[in-house]
Formats: structure tokens, sequence, C-alpha cells
């Protein structure tokens, strides 16, 4: 969120459990991960938006619960009867075309973006690129 | 084997009967008529599974087999109602959610010797019900029960269907599934028809080879039967999966050598409501409203888990005007 410094952008975290240790007090602990005033953080204690998503999308190996993904929707889409499909998604489920890079997410996110907030984006540091992390 | 209401289902239906609203078994698909029973499911991610009270006691967590079978009792729930040790025995009643099913012959067996230490109380299957349109609503988790029969076969919801025998170890002897024709891509098919049970698009291995696929397949899992343990593959079909005339794009699909018949399970049907017409073998497969799955009106209305604000659709719509990103994770 901070390498995309825009207001045109914002965030919402769906925290589920999947692990093992997963639980809404540990939810709550990992907002602190991404941390933005553009950021909304929900706990979806029955994975509700992880199956909906797998059922609409195509997953790796078969999966059915989407989890470790990210999307992005375009200005417009609208969330009305049925789920947004996002106009751009990567995830960590398995190797595939989709398999997240965090400069491709970026870049994606950035095209977006209305021409006049694009040119006052910076460009990727070294050091993100190295961490290979998210970082909008 | 006998129905009868429970007293509170008949203090309803006598009400409605007070209010001067007639209770009209119809001719055609029912899905107007009033339910008898709306029986809660559990899906375990391997088996639905219902609460069953046995001669009153319990309650008994019972896997629901959407094949036809003589209905199973473990010898440890047996031997602490003192039904028995083994062979078949005569229950008075098995009671689900107010409605009870009267004089039910089981198979005492041991459940554990299949399934473990974990393994469930006993096992009912689809034919319990026969005599009702049984509904298996996989978006609502419910086992709906009603008076009527289905329309005739129209391949757009309703099938004419066939059981086969698939014998499944001794316990379960004669079983019987139901099973429909699908549409494989230009394949056709014919595949069990299993809601209550896990998988998707279940094939065997040799389809790997021949299906176009949307990526390879990876194992996800292992599977045991009598014969060994068997890895199953995960992967995307590349192409249609037509159900009646429901058309599913790049479904999920899972490969085994396991897999002897392809089928139908409830990782690729959990979005439809399945009526049986065991009377006429017939089968509809509905899928309701997508905006009322229970399940995308509990993702709409996730709520912040810390400080105020709008619940998750609505802050999304909020920002319509903005490049929004969503991430779904896991939080260790």
């Amino acid at each position: 969120m901070r390498r995309v410094g825009t207001e045109q952008l914002s965030l919402q975290v769906v925290w589920m459990p999947v692990l093992d240790p997963d639980d809404a007090a540990a939810a709550l602990e990992a907002e602190s991960i991404l941390a933005d005033p553009r950021a909304a953080h929900f706990w979806d204690a029955e994975q509700s938006l992880g199956k909906m998503y797998g059922k609409v999308l195509t997953l790796p190996r078969g999966r059915s619960l989407a989890w470790d993904i990210y999307f992005v929707y375009a200005a417009g889409v609208e969330w009305k009867d049925e789920l947004p499909l996002p106009t751009d998604w990567q995830h960590q489920l398995g190797m595939d075309e989709r398999h997240l890079d965090g400069e491709k997410l970026r870049e994606a996110v950035v095209a977006l973006l209305p021409e006049s907030e694009r040119q006052l984006l910076a460009p990727p540091t070294v050091a993100a690129e190295k961490r290979g992390t998210i970082n909008f | 084997m006998r129905l009868h209401l429970c007293q509170r289902t008949i203090a309803v239906l006598c009400l409605v009967a007070g209010l001067g609203l007639a209770v009209v078994a119809p001719t055609h698909a029912t899905e107007d008529s009033l339910p008898l029973a709306s029986i809660p499911l559990t899906n375990t991610g391997q088996f639905s599974v219902v609460e069953v009270l046995v001669n009153g006691a319990g309650p008994f967590q019972f896997v629901l087999d959407d094949g036809m079978a003589t209905t199973v009792i473990d010898r440890r729930v047996a031997e602490k109602l003192k039904l028995g040790a083994e062979g078949e025995v005569r229950v008075a009643s098995l009671g689900f959610a107010g409605f009870e099913i009267e004089d039910v012959q089981a198979k005492l067996v041991d459940l554990t010797k299949i399934w473990g230490d974990g393994a469930k109380d006993g096992v009912i299957a689809l034919d319990l019900f026969s005599d009702y349109l049984t509904t298996l609503d996989l978006p609502g988790q419910r086992l709906i029960l009603r008076r009527g029969k289905l329309s005739p076969a129209d391949g757009d919801e309703i099938l004419d269907y066939a059981l086969v025998s698939r014998t499944d170890g001794e316990a379960f002897e004669g079983r019987q599934v139901v099973t429909i024709e699908v549409a494989v891509g230009d394949d056709s098919l014919i595949a069990d028809l299993n809601p209550a049970s896990w998988g998707a698009l279940t094939l065997h291995r040799d389809y790997a080879d021949k299906l176009p696929l949307t990526f390879e397949p990876g194992v996800i899992g292992n599977t045991v039967n009598d014969k060994g343990t068997f890895s199953i593959l995960g992967a995307g079909f590349r192409g249609t999966l037509a159900i009646a005339g429901h058309k599913l794009k790049n479904p999920g699909v899972y490969f085994s050598d396991a897999f002897d018949h392809p089928s139908l399970g409830s990782g690729l049907l959990d979005s439809f409501e399945i009526t049986y017409d065991q009377a006429q073998q017939r089968v509809r497969i509905h899928k309701p409203n997508p905006a009322n799955h229970p399940m995308l009106v509990k993702a709409a209305g996730l709520t912040r888990q810390s400080g105020h604000g709008a619940d998750l659709r609505t802050t999304f719509n909020q920002n319509l005007d903005k490049v929004r990103v969503m991430v779904l994770l896991s939080p260790t």
C-alpha cells in the first residue's frame, strides 16, 4: 500500500482460519502486517468468502478454498447480488501463471489508476523487489 | 417402516388448517409445498452429518449416505442403548429435528474398523425417506422432506436416474447409488450422484491423459480402500461439464486409480438443491438464486474486526470510484 501512494486505492483484508493456530485473536494481531489508513480488516470465521470465490474461480489443483489470494478490482466494479469478479488476481496456492509476483501485481494495480495518479507514484525499490513481497 | 409426525408438527399443521389454509399435496415439482421437516446438516469436509435420536436417546452423529442402504448403527451406540451386539435389529424410532421415523431395521456394525476412532455413530441412507420428496439443500445445509412428486424429466432440471449397486464392504452390502447421465465436454458419462460426500468431478486416473486441463494434475491427498492407498490428483477440466441443463465451465476435477466410477461430489454440487423422488426414480437438480446463498450472505455481511465501519460489501461499494485490492489471508 505504501508503494502505491494514492488515495485512489482501498484495501479490504479478510482474515480467515486455515492453519491450526488461526483464530480471531491472531487475526487482530495480524492487522499490523497490513496497517494502512486505506485498509479495512475483517474476520471470516467460516471462510465464507474464500469458499464462495473457490466456486467461481479456477484455483490450482482443483482447490475449493480461495486463500492466500490477492484480488484487484477496477473502479466501477460493484458488488451487487453476486460476488464481484476481480479484474486481476494472483495467489500462492500453486505454481501457475497467476502465482503471486509482487511487482506484477503492483503493475496491475497501477494500470487501473487514473493517468494523473500513475505519474505521481514512486518506482519500486530494490529492497522490495528482493523481498518479493506485496507492497502496494 | 412407518413414519409419524411429532406433536409440534401436528400442532403447526392444525394451526394452518384452523386458519383456513389448505395443505394440498401437489401433483408436480413441489418446491412450494409445505416442508414436513427441515433437518440441519453439518458438512465435515468428508461427509454430511445429521443429528439423530435413537429411541429418544442422543443425539448421535450419523453420516448421511446419499445412496440407498440399510441403516447402520455403530456397536458402541448399540451397546450403550442395549440394542444388541451384532446382526440386525429393529429400532423403535429414529428422530430428526422433531421428525420421527418408527420401526426401522438397522444393522449393527463396528464402524471404528472402517473409520477408526473418529467414526461417527451410524449411517442413514436416503431410502430411509423414500416415501417423501427428499431435498438435499446444500447451500442451506439442510435435508428437507416434503410430500409430492416431481414432474417428468425435462432435461433442464429434472432427470430420470438409475440405481446401480455399489457394495462398499460387508457393512454396506446391497448398497445402491443414484446415477445420472452427464456430459464432460463432448463425452457422455454415467456418474454417481454423491452430493453428501466429499469430491468434485471425480474420475479414474486414466482420464487425466484424455481430458484437456487448465493445469497439470498435482497430488492433493490420498484415499484408502480395500485394495490399498491411492493418490488423489487435483486439476481443472478445460471445458464444460453439463449436469442436466446446468453448464459448469472449467470445473475442478479429481483423479485417482481408486475412483472406479465417475462421480459428482459436494465440492461440485454445493450450490445446488438436489431433490429425490424415489418412487419415480427422478431427481431435480436446482440452482437457487446465488444472491441468496447463505455463504454469500455471510461473506457480504462480514463485520470489521476492530473499530467501527460498514460491513464488507458496503465497504467495497463505498469505494466504487477507487481501485480496490482485496486479500484473503490466514493470520499465522
